[in-house]
């Protein structure tokens, strides 16, 4: 356009969007000026054509299947229930309440570990209780390891029990040897082992450290073997003891 | 069943209870008014069903938020562009197709041009031209051409100023008549 009027007001005008007084304005501008009338025919046609012609059918699928597609996806929205965890929750339950069912019945089976140690902690004055530790059978296959002999010596030899409540006193008077000079003597290897209620070895473990490794060798030989009940004050309990070579007893056994 | 029959506000309120047929009628009611905004916003088909379909799972799910009282297809297409206009900031994708087609269909030696009415031949160019312009223009045609919305009704549904809506609509149109101007 080269007159003055500015192309917003033509189109506003068009879309009837002005008010009065800038409408009167165009007004009178339009008739005097041919190229904006010519100006605003087009645009009008612009208009139009945009209207009527821009424009694609949509698919059949759209006709008659859009009103299904929406419903579908409208009618599953996510309900927020609990039971949207069922799936997860049925087999997390079942699973407890079978476990809680199998240790409840088996009691004397319930899985003993290394931990268990904890119960035999000291809540009272150590005391002098009497242990009967009966002797294990040893496999008559020779152990083709180092800790397979030494743990065959330790139960065949010298079961040296650590009980915890061991008169320290008395050991003393027995053995005639100084406490401190024993333990120095006693040997790095240390065979520690759980035996349940009714005398079967049930956990084995070798190492001096404070957490005893796992000897799956030695586990595999002595675990399960059925032993007589451990007793204690004439009782029945499981136990958990440590025994231990000497170095005089290993050179013997050289 | 709900029958095509029932008002907007009817409808709208047996969906707030809960009844999602009742839904139907309203997409058969407002589909393809929204299908014609849609498409020419992003100038393809497909596009433009996916668009509907998806501004219609919207409205439904946010239909609590439906003010009572009010015209229910305003708010609808408003649902319907914004989702559009995020289409379009996403993907800036609108296809340049119908240019191309024209463009092909003048130049291809075995094009028999005879065959193409002129009707046809304008129809493809005020396509290809309108594909062309920029997302901003494309939209506040649409609005104002299909729906013959008000500036302060464009406004609320495009969130501008009124000022705004007044100078893009005025440059769309220009830019829309130079790139007919320069197809012809």
């Amino acid at each position: 356009m080269n007159c003055d009027l500015p192309i917003e007001l033509l189109s506003a005008y068009l879309d009837g969007e002005l008010s009065e007084q800038e409408n009167a304005a165009v007004e009178s501008h339009l008739k005097e000026c041919p190229k904006c009338s010519e100006e605003l025919m087009v645009l009008q046609g612009i208009d139009g054509r945009v209207r009527n012609e821009v424009f694609e059918e949509p698919s059949r699928d759209f006709f008659f299947a859009l009103n299904r597609r929406v419903m579908d996806k409208v009618k599953v929205t996510p309900r927020r229930s609990l039971l949207r965890f069922a799936p997860v929750f049925a087999p997390v339950a079942a699973a407890i309440l079978v476990f809680i069912v199998l240790v409840e019945i088996s009691p004397s089976r319930r899985i003993v570990g290394l931990s268990d140690r904890v119960s035999y902690q000291e809540v009272a004055p150590r005391q002098e209780v009497q242990i009967s530790i009966p002797e294990p059978v040893i496999s008559a296959k020779p152990a083709p390891t180092a800790e397979k002999r030494m743990a065959k010596a330790a139960y065949d030899e010298s079961i040296e029990v650590k009980a915890p409540a061991a008169d320290v006193a008395e050991e003393q008077a027995i053995s005639g040897i100084d406490e401190r000079e024993r333990a120095a003597r006693v040997r790095a290897n240390i065979v520690r082992a759980i035996i349940d209620t009714t005398g079967t070895i049930v956990k084995v473990a070798t190492g001096n450290t404070l957490v005893p490794e796992e000897d799956t060798i030695l586990e595999k030989e002595l675990a399960g073997q059925q032993l007589s009940p451990p007793t204690i004050e004439g009782k029945k309990k499981q136990v958990y003891f440590e025994m231990a070579t000497t170095a005089e007893e290993e050179e013997e056994e050289k | 069943m709900y029958s095509n029959i029932e008002s907007d506000e009817s409808l709208i309120e047996s969906v707030r209870t809960g009844d999602c047929d009742a839904f139907g009628p309203i997409v058969e009611r407002y589909k393809l008014a929204l299908y014609k905004v849609m498409y020419r916003m992003v100038m393809n088909r497909d596009d433009a069903e996916d668009l509907v379909e998806e501004a219609f799972i919207k409205a439904y799910r946010s239909i609590k938020k439906f003010e009572k009282g009010r015209p229910f297809y305003p708010w609808l297409r408003r649902i319907a562009v914004n989702n559009a206009i995020n289409f379009l900031k996403r993907e800036r994708k609108v296809t340049t197709e119908p240019l191309e087609y024209v463009e092909k269909t003048l130049t291809n030696g075995h094009f028999d041009p005879v065959r193409m009415t002129r009707e046809k031949m304008l129809r493809e160019r005020i396509t290809a031209a309108f594909a062309r312009l920029p997302d901003d223009a494309r939209t506040i045609l649409s609005l104002k051409v299909e729906d013959d919305l008000s500036y302060d009704e464009i406004s609320k549904v495009l969130r501008i100023p009124k000022g705004t809506v007044m100078s893009r609509l005025a440059r769309a149109r220009v830019k829309l008549k130079e790139l007919l101007e320069e197809m012809e």
